[in-house]
C-alpha cells in the first residue's frame, strides 16, 4: 500500500467556485521522492496543503487524500492535527516569516517533539541540539538560543527544516523551499535536504516552479499545468523525450546554459503558447 | 535605532508633552477672557475688594511670571492652595487618589480579561455566529455610555435584586468586604464599557495573526487553531495591542471620573466636579495637571514594555546575523 | 451585510435627525414647563413615556434632548475638522519640523481627553453648551489631523503628484485640486466616527452637570435626574439611555459602513 494516495482531487474557491486543482490524481511509496512542477497559479501548492488539510476555510475539496491509510478530506481539525507534524511535516517556501519572531528558534523546533511525544524540555532540547547540526547549521547551541530575526534566511531555512523531520514523519512535504534564497545558500540547502531525507528514509513531495532544482532532490515529476497533471515520469525521461509542449518548454528553460552564444534565449512561450502568464 | 538612543527619545517626548500639558492649562485658565477674581467674588464685588484679592493671588503680575511660578512650585511639590479654605492641592488629592487607583486598575485589568478572549474568539471564529455575536455585542457595547451602563446596573443589583450597594465607598483597610462590595459594579461597569472598544483592537490583532506565516507553520506541526494562537498569536498580537493600551489609558482614567460621579465614590473625579462647581480654580488646575502628569507617565511606561516583549526591538543577542555557517 | 449596516446607520442618524426637527414645530406636552400635579407618572396615555421628577412629559423632553445633540455633534466635529484637516495636511505636505511640531502637539492635546478640557473651561465660565462644544471639539482635532496626514502622505506620493509638481503646480494647488479632493472620503468616515464620540461626550459632560444645564433637556442631564428617583420610578432611566445609545450606534454604524463602501476606491488612491 501507497504512503500517500490522492484521487481525482478537486479544490475550487469562494462562493465563485474558482477551480484551482481540477481532477488530480498521484501516489506515493514509503520513501519515494517526488516532484511536482508548475508555474503559480498551476495548482501545485493548493495540492500540497489539501494534503496537509490546510486550506482555508472557504475551499471547496472534493476526491480523495489517502495518508498512511487514513483519509483526509473530510477529516475534523483534532484528526488533522494528529496526524500533522507526526505523519505529515511542511516546509514552507518564506523561511523570513514562517517563523514566530518572538520565540527562541530551539524552543520551537522543540515544540513538535513536546506536543506528539510529550517530551521533556531537557532531553528534548539535546535532540533538537543534535537536529539543528544534522542539518549543517555550525553552531547549532547558538542558533537554538537564537531569535528568528537574528539568523540568515539559509539559516532559518534549516531550522524550520530541522523542525519538520525532527519528529520522524513519514512525508515531508517542500514548497518552494529554496526559492526566496541566494543561489549559493539554494545548492547548500538542497544538499542537505537531500541528505537528512536518505539518513531519515521519510518520503518527499516537492513543489517547485524549476525543473533544475526539482532534479537535485527527485527521480520522479509530476508536472502540473491549470490544475491539472499533463505529463509524469523519471526526470531522466523528461529531460531527454519531454512529451507535452509545456514541458518541453520546461526543459528548455532549464537548460539555459546549453543555448547557442548570441542566441535569444528561450522561453516557455516558444513551446507552449497556452501558458498561463504570471 | 539604538536602545539608549530610543529610551532617550521617548523621555524627551514625555518631558515636551508634559510642558504642552501645562501650557495648555495654564492658558486656559489664566489667558482665555474670563476674571478669576470676579468669578470668586461674584458680580457685586466692589473694585478694591477685586484688586485686592488680585494681588493675593498674584493676577496682577505678568502672565509668563505666575506660568513660571506655577510650574516651580509643582517642580518643587506644591501644586497651588484652594482658594476657599487655603488647603494644599496635594493634602486634598492624597486621600482620594487610592479610590480613583483602584478603579482604574480594575477597570484595565478587566476590560483586558474580557477583550482578550472575546476578541480571540471574535477572530478565530469570524465566520460563525460565535464571531458575528462577539462583535455585534462589542458594536452596541461601544455605543453604551459608561454612565448609563453604571446606572443600568444599579437597577438591576441594587434596586431590583438587592445584592449590592449602589453607592459610598468603604476603605480597604477598614472592612475589606464592604470595601470590594462598593467597588464591584463601579469596576464592572468602567470593565466592561472599556472592554467593547478593545475588543475591536484585539480581533483585529488575532486576525492579522492568522494571516501571518508562523501561525501556517504552527498549525503544520500539529497545533490546533485555538492552541496554535494561544501559543503564537498572543504575545505577537500584544505588540501590536499595547500601543493601542498607552491610547485608552486617558479614556479608562476618564471613565472612572464619570463612574466615580454614578457611585458617589470619594475620589479623583468628584473632587475635580466639586471643585468646579465651587470655582476652586486652583484645585482644577493642580488636580487636572496631576492627572495629565499621571497618563502622561504611564504611557510612557507603556512605550517601553513594548520594548520587552518585542526581541526585534532590543540589542541582538546570541547569534549574529550569519554564525558563520552558511 | 455590508450594506445592511450603512442602511441601519443611515435609518438611525434620520431618525434622531428627523426627531430634532419635528421637535423644532411640535413636541406633544411643553418640554420646559413644570407641572407639580403630575410628577412621576409611569409609561401610558397621554404621556407615553410617563413624567420626570418635575411633572413634565418624558417624550418630549427627548425629542428636544436631539435638537442639542445634533447642534454639538455638527459644531464640536465642524471645529475640529476645519482645525484638524489643514494642520493634517500640512503636517503631510511638508514633512520635517512642521511635521514634528504638529504631530507632537497633537499628542499633547491627545493626552486631554474632552472631559478635562470642559472641567477647565467650566471652571472658568461655568458649564454651558458652548463649553462642551469647544472641549469636544478642540479635543476631537487631533484625530482629525491624523487622520488628514495619512491621507496627505498617500496622495502625495502618488504619480499624478509628482506630475503636477514638475508641470509647476503650486503647493497651494496640489493641496486644494489633488490632496482634498482625495482625503474627503476617509475625512467624511471620521466624521461620522467623531459624531459619535462627540455624542457620547456630550452626554457623560450634561450628565456630570459640565455642559447644557437645567432646564434644557439634554438625554445626559435627564439622566442626572432619573438618577435621584432609581428607586421610585426606574423606568425613566431607561429612555435617554436607550436614545443616547441607539443615536451613537447609527453614526457608529455610518462611519463603518462608509468605511467598507470606500475601501476599494481608498485603496485605488496611489
Amino acid at each position: 500500500m501507497s504512503l500517500l494516495d490522492v484521487r481525482d482531487l478537486q479544490v475550487s474557491f469562494g462562493r465563485s467556485r474558482t477551480e484551482a486543482v481540477r481532477g488530480v490524481s498521484f501516489s506515493l511509496a514509503a520513501g519515494q521522492r517526488l516532484g511536482v512542477i508548475g508555474e503559480s497559479g498551476s495548482g501545485k501548492t493548493v495540492t500540497a496543503l489539501a494534503v496537509m488539510g490546510l486550506l482555508p476555510e472557504y475551499a471547496h475539496v472534493a476526491g480523495s487524500v489517502r495518508l498512511g491509510g487514513s483519509e483526509i478530506v473530510g477529516l475534523d481539525e483534532s484528526g488533522l492535527a494528529r496526524l500533522r507534524g507526526n505523519t505529515v511535516s511542511m516546509v514552507f517556501q518564506e523561511p523570513m516569516t514562517a517563523l514566530d519572531p518572538t520565540m527562541r528558534v530551539g524552543r520551537q523546533v522543540a515544540e513538535v517533539l513536546r506536543l506528539h511525544q510529550g517530551a521533556e524540555s531537557g532531553p528534548a532540547r539535546q535532540r533538537v541540539i543534535a537536529m539543528l547540526d544534522e542539518v549543517g547549521l555550525d553552531d547549532p547551541e547558538r542558533v537554538a538560543d537564537a531569535f528568528p530575526h537574528q539568523l540568515s534566511g539559509g539559516q532559518r531555512q534549516r531550522a524550520i527544516l530541522a523542525m519538520a523531520l525532527i519528529n520522524s514523519p513519514d512525508l515531508v512535504i517542500c514548497d518552494e523551499p529554496t526559492t526566496a534564497l541566494d543561489v549559493t545558500v539554494q545548492a547548500l540547502v538542497l544538499a542537505k535536504l537531500d541528505e537528512v531525507l536518505d539518513a531519515s528514509g521519510a518520503a518527499c513531495l516537492f513543489i517547485s516552479h524549476d525543473l533544475a532544482v526539482v532534479s537535485q532532490v527527485c527521480d520522479q515529476v509530476l508536472v502540473m499545468l491549470d490544475g491539472r497533471i499533463v505529463e509524469s515520469g523519471t526526470v531522466d525521461r523528461l529531460f531527454t523525450a519531454p512529451e507535452h509542449p509545456y514541458t518541453r518548454g520546461l526543459v528548455a528553460t532549464a537548460q539555459l546554459d546549453r543555448a547557442e552564444p548570441g542566441q535569444r534565449l528561450p522561453t516557455v512561450d516558444d513551446f507552449y503558447a497556452g501558458a498561463p502568464h504570471g | 535605532m539604538n536602545l539608549a538612543l530610543r529610551v532617550g527619545r521617548r523621555l524627551g517626548v514625555f518631558v515636551v508633552s508634559l510642558l504642552g500639558a501645562s501650557l495648555l492649562i495654564f492658558l486656559v485658565t489664566h489667558a482665555l477672557p474670563g476674571d478669576v477674581a470676579q468669578v470668586l467674588l461674584g458680580t457685586d464685588a466692589t473694585p478694591e475688594a477685586l484688586a485686592q484679592l488680585r494681588a493675593q493671588l498674584g493676577l496682577d503680575r505678568p502672565l509668563p511670571v505666575q506660568y513660571l511660578e506655577w510650574i516651580g512650585g509643582m517642580l518643587t511639590g506644591d501644586f497651588g492652595h484652594s482658594h476657599l479654605n487655603g488647603q494644599s492641592v496635594l493634602a486634598l488629592l492624597a486621600p482620594r487618589i487610592a479610590v480613583t487607583l483602584w478603579l482604574v486598575l480594575f477597570g484595565l485589568v478587566g476590560s483586558l480579561l474580557i477583550a482578550l478572549p472575546a476578541g480571540m474568539v471574535a477572530a478565530l471564529k469570524r465566520r460563525s455566529w460565535p464571531g458575528f455575536t462577539i462583535s455585534a455585542a462589542a458594536q452596541v457595547g461601544m455605543a453604551i455610555p459608561v454612565f448609563w451602563g453604571g446606572i443600568l446596573l444599579v437597577l438591576v443589583f441594587s434596586v431590583w435584586l438587592r445584592w449590592l450597594p449602589a453607592n459610598g465607598y468603604v476603605p480597604l483597610l477598614k472592612n475589606p468586604g464592604q470595601w470590594a462590595s462598593h467597588l464591584v459594579l463601579p469596576a464592572i461597569t468602567l470593565a466592561a464599557v472599556q472592554a467593547a472598544v478593545l475588543i475591536r483592537y484585539v480581533r483585529s490583532a488575532f486576525l492579522e495573526v492568522l494571516d501571518e506565516d508562523y501561525y501556517r507553520t504552527a498549525r503544520s506541526i500539529g497545533w490546533t487553531p485555538m492552541r496554535a494562537l494561544l501559543r503564537h498569536g498572543v504575545r505577537n498580537a500584544a505588540i501590536s495591542l499595547v500601543t493601542v493600551l498607552g491610547l485608552q489609558l486617558s479614556s479608562v482614567l476618564v471613565g472612572a471620573i464619570v463612574v466615580e460621579s454614578v457611585f458617589t465614590l470619594p475620589g479623583l473625579g468628584s473632587l475635580l466636579l466639586m471643585s468646579v462647581d465651587r470655582r476652586d480654580l486652583v484645585v482644577v488646575q493642580g488636580t487636572v495637571m496631576f492627572l495629565v502628569l499621571a497618563v502622561l507617565l504611564i504611557s510612557a511606561l507603556v512605550d517601553f514594555s513594548y520594548l520587552l516583549i518585542d526581541p526585534r526591538q532590543s540589542s541582538r543577542r546570541a547569534a549574529t546575523q550569519g554564525a558563520g555557517s552558511r | 451585510m455590508k450594506r445592511a449596516q450603512l442602511i441601519a446607520g443611515l435609518v438611525l442618524v434620520a431618525l434622531v435627525v428627523v426627531t430634532a426637527v419635528v421637535s423644532l414645530f411640535w413636541t406633544p406636552f411643553d418640554p420646559i414647563r413644570v407641572v407639580p400635579g403630575q410628577r412621576l407618572l409611569g409609561p401610558g396615555w397621554p404621556h407615553l413615556l410617563g413624567t420626570d421628577g418635575f411633572g413634565i412629559d418624558i417624550a418630549s423632553r427627548l425629542m428636544v434632548g436631539a435638537r442639542t445633540v445634533l447642534a454639538v455633534g455638527i459644531i464640536s466635529v465642524g471645529l475640529a475638522a476645519v482645525f484638524g484637516v489643514p494642520l493634517g495636511m500640512l503636517a503631510g505636505q511638508t514633512g520635517g519640523w512642521v511635521d514634528e511640531v504638529v504631530m507632537r502637539a497633537g499628542d499633547v492635546v491627545y493626552a486631554f481627553p474632552a472631559l478635562l478640557l470642559a472641567i477647565l473651561l467650566a471652571s472658568v465660565f461655568g458649564a454651558s453648551t458652548v463649553t462642551a462644544m469647544v472641549a469636544i471639539g478642540v479635543a476631537s482635532i487631533p484625530a482629525f489631523a491624523r487622520v488628514a496626514r495619512a491621507g496627505t502622505l498617500q496622495v502625495m506620493a502618488s504619480d499624478f503628484v509628482l506630475a503636477a509638481r514638475s508641470s509647476g503646480t503650486s503647493r497651494w494647488g496640489i493641496a486644494r485640486r489633488h490632496v482634498l479632493p482625495n482625503i474627503a472620503p476617509v475625512v467624511g468616515v471620521q466624521a461620522s466616527v467623531g459624531f459619535a464620540l462627540a455624542i457620547l461626550a456630550e452626554a457623560a459632560l450634561s450628565y456630570l452637570g459640565l455642559a447644557t444645564p437645567r432646564p434644557t433637556p439634554t438625554w445626559g442631564n435627564m439622566l442626572r435626574d432619573a438618577q435621584q428617583f432609581l428607586f421610585a420610578a426606574p423606568l425613566q432611566a431607561l429612555w435617554p439611555g436607550l436614545a443616547i445609545a441607539l443615536a451613537v450606534l447609527g453614526f457608529n454604524l455610518l462611519g463603518d459602513g462608509l468605511r467598507d463602501y470606500l475601501d476599494p476606491r481608498l485603496r485605488e488612491v496611489p
